[in-house]
């Protein structure tokens, strides 16, 4: 008895899946960073803005304790620096 | 048949750049009329012309002197931004085939069918009646270079033919093919032919001189192209 | 429809996503290269910007003015009630606020002493009660380095202290280094005698009177003073802060445009590419097609690119943590709390970046194309890739 094998032929013939998850992959990935940049953005500090008033500071702690970035208050043109307190090691 | 159908040219002349600055001359004064609806084979020695008259009927180089007309538009004389879309109205068969190697073969059919702006089910049928014209439906998904040259060359046929042209040259299309392909295109060219297509073969190969697919002979010979047979008006 | 599912793309979408697919390798080249491009231009201008926009925000909330007493020898201590007294002379100079503050010998380096806030912020430190003598509330960098729960603080005497408190995270760009004491402590600790305050904190009815009213509190104390405003040292931070953005993006913008052009150029012109634009010129592409195959790839490599460069440099400076690392890598400084900062505004921002390396690359993979698709058509019978 004679057996016919039918093989279908694929369709669509050129179907570019790889192509198509591509395009999909770059979507989404713009989509989140968007998403991401969008939130960092327009987000406020968390930081309460009621800290420098309470202790009536002048600048954040950004640098080093005892150098006159931290405390600009103690800073003087004829003021030498050695003798003031805490700021004896500031160049 | 209207006289302005089909593809003709008017004392076509053409030369390459020759190393000393004159130019080679390979056509010259060529006057043809290629008819809708029939097949017209166009024989010469190798190095006759015949690939250059075929690139000079596509659009793909300008001529040095004359002019091509289809459907009575002198499209030699388009500038690019013209004649580049009006290609999509010519299947071309390339003597070295130009097919992407990397690429599927359904995907080398793809090519001619992206800036169409057809929908993407009907280049799918489309490709995938070609590939079964041409008896490559099983190997839609293998990479060209798997191909042997028989495959390839059946391939090229295809993709001159997926854009439902209305100008179809082909240039050698069954050197590499063996009796009953060579058949098989001679007939599948007549096939295309009948639905009213100018179908212009450049070819040396004698399966193609007598095939009875073949309505028109032309050949080519010192830069003149002459009609074997009965002599075609040109309109 | 796309004929398998999934979203509905255009042929020439599809199409130059397979290329990309095909110039895999060159590909991924790119996006590192644009990624890393973003990233390194956008974090220090991100950064420079929102920490001036978090510093501005931050300094409104400072005092307008700070009067300091001084003699020959430096600061000296001035008398709190006189202060105030002559303080209040001055019209538009209000609450004038004596504070007691100054800097000490912690375990590991300086710290500040402060005393006896005004006013609490209410989420800060719910129920805590101003720190008794022998206690103290510190900053985060000073709990890292207390032991045992206790801080021994050195200047003119030397003081040990039970650390009854932390300040909360959110508070750190303001209390990193802070040790809150109560006053006889910070008195003993600074040698200042009751009544005596480091200096004077004055707000202003109108912060534009600054100067005309920092001469008449000048005028006013009988002892030589300075005077320091808050519009000035804001606008010393502010460019102190963008300075040092723009210094980073100065230092890499030669070498980060020196690659652009030849990554562009590697990209748009590899070998054999012609040929190819050949075939398709041949198939009926236009070169509008081509172009817009072309820009169609590098959208698809570039936009994710610059989307994730942005992202990345939106992490780097907004997230608390990352941010201590951005600061210290562009500003030097060694002892950084976990920046909070502003992102408001930084938009308008991220998008000039964008434009800054996008629209190059896009006008060279435009201009490249453009030149090599010339003559195309004529180039697939003379390229050696078909023969």
């Amino acid at each position: 008895m004679r057996r016919a094998t039918v093989v279908a032929e694929p369709f669509p013939p050129a179907p570019c899946r790889g192509a198509r998850r591509l395009l999909t992959a770059a979507l989404v990935v713009v989509l989140m960073a968007l998403l991401i940049i969008t939130g960092a953005t327009l987000r406020r500090s968390q930081q309460t803005q009621k800290w420098p008033a309470a202790f009536s500071l002048v600048t954040p702690a950004l640098w080093p304790a005892g150098t006159p970035r931290r405390h600009p208050e103690t800073v003087h043109p004829g003021v030498d620096l050695r003798w003031c307190a805490g700021l004896e090691s500031t160049p | 048949m209207a006289l302005n159908a089909g593809l003709a040219c008017h004392g076509l002349r053409f030369g390459w750049p020759g190393e000393q600055g004159d130019d080679r001359i390979l056509l010259q004064a060529v006057t043809a009329w290629f008819q809708p609806g029939r097949v017209s084979l166009v024989t010469g020695a190798t190095g006759a012309g015949k690939s250059t008259l075929l690139h000079l009927l596509g659009g793909l180089l300008r001529p040095v002197a004359g002019e091509v007309r289809a459907e009575d538009q002198p499209v030699s004389r388009w500038p690019a931004r013209h004649r580049d879309p009006w290609r999509r109205r010519v299947g071309m068969v390339f003597q070295h085939l130009a097919l992407v190697p990397d690429l599927s073969v359904a995907e080398n059919l793809l090519l001619p069918l992206v800036p169409r702006g057809m929908k993407w089910s009907a280049m799918q049928a489309a490709i995938t009646r070609q590939l079964e014209a041409v008896e490559l439906g099983q190997l839609a998904a293998k990479p060209v270079y798997t191909l042997s040259g028989g495959q390839r060359q059946r391939l090229a046929i295809a993709r001159a033919l997926v854009g439902a042209p209305r100008f179809v040259l082909a240039d050698e299309p069954t050197a590499f093919q063996d009796d009953r392909q060579a058949a098989r295109i001679c007939a599948q060219m007549g096939a295309v032919a009948r639905t009213g297509v100018v179908v212009v073969i450049g070819s040396h190969d004698p399966r193609l001189r007598n095939a009875s697919e073949v309505d028109d002979r032309w050949h080519l010979a010192a830069g003149r192209l002459t009609a074997v047979g009965p002599p075609q008006a040109a309109p | 429809m796309s004929g398998d599912g999934g979203p509905r793309w255009s042929p020439l979408a599809v199409w130059a996503a397979r290329e990309v697919q095909r110039e895999a390798g060159r590909s991924c080249l790119l996006f590192a290269f644009l990624f890393l491009l973003v990233a390194i231009i956008a974090t220090p201008m991100l950064f420079s910007h929102a920490l001036a926009v978090t510093w501005t925000r931050w300094m409104e909330q400072t005092p307008h003015l700070v009067v300091r007493r001084i003699d020959a020898g430096g600061w000296a201590p001035l008398p709190a009630e006189a202060a105030v007294h002559y303080a209040r002379k001055v019209p538009g100079a209000l609450d004038p606020t004596p504070r007691l503050w100054g800097v000490a010998t912690g375990p590991a380096g300086p710290v500040t002493v402060v005393t006896a806030p005004a006013d609490l912020p209410a989420e800060g430190l719910p129920g805590q009660r101003p720190p008794a003598p022998g206690e103290a509330v510190v900053g985060r960098a000073v709990a890292d380095a207390a032991v045992d729960n206790h801080l021994v603080l050195e200047q003119m005497d030397r003081v040990t202290l039970a650390i009854v408190a932390t300040f909360p995270d959110n508070s750190v760009m303001v209390t990193h280094d802070l040790v809150w004491v109560a006053p006889p402590d910070a008195r003993r600790l600074l040698g200042m005698l009751p009544d005596q305050a480091s200096d004077l904190a004055v707000r202003l009815f109108r912060s534009e009177s600054a100067s005309a009213v920092a001469a008449d509190l000048a005028a006013a104390f009988p002892w030589p003073v300075r005077i320091i405003d808050r519009d000035t040292m804001t606008e010393g931070l502010r460019r102190r802060a963008m300075g040092k953005g723009v210094a980073a993006l100065m230092l890499s913008l030669p070498a980060l445009l020196a690659f652009l052009w030849v990554m562009t150029g590697a990209v748009t012109g590899p070998a054999g590419r012609s040929a190819y634009w050949g075939v398709l010129s041949a198939m009926g592409w236009t070169t509008a097609d081509l172009v817009r195959l072309q820009v169609a790839k590098a959208l698809l490599v570039g936009m994710p690119a610059l989307a994730v460069g942005l992202a990345v440099a939106c992490g780097a400076v907004f997230h608390p943590m990352a941010a201590a690392w951005t600061a210290f890598l562009l500003m030097g400084t060694q002892q950084l709390p976990a920046l909070a900062l502003d992102g408001s505004g930084a938009v308008v921002m991220l998008l000039q970046i964008a434009a800054v390396v996008g629209l190059p690359f896009l006008a060279a993979v435009f201009l490249t194309t453009l030149r090599g698709v010339e003559g195309a058509a004529r180039s697939t019978m003379e390229a050696g890739q078909w023969h």
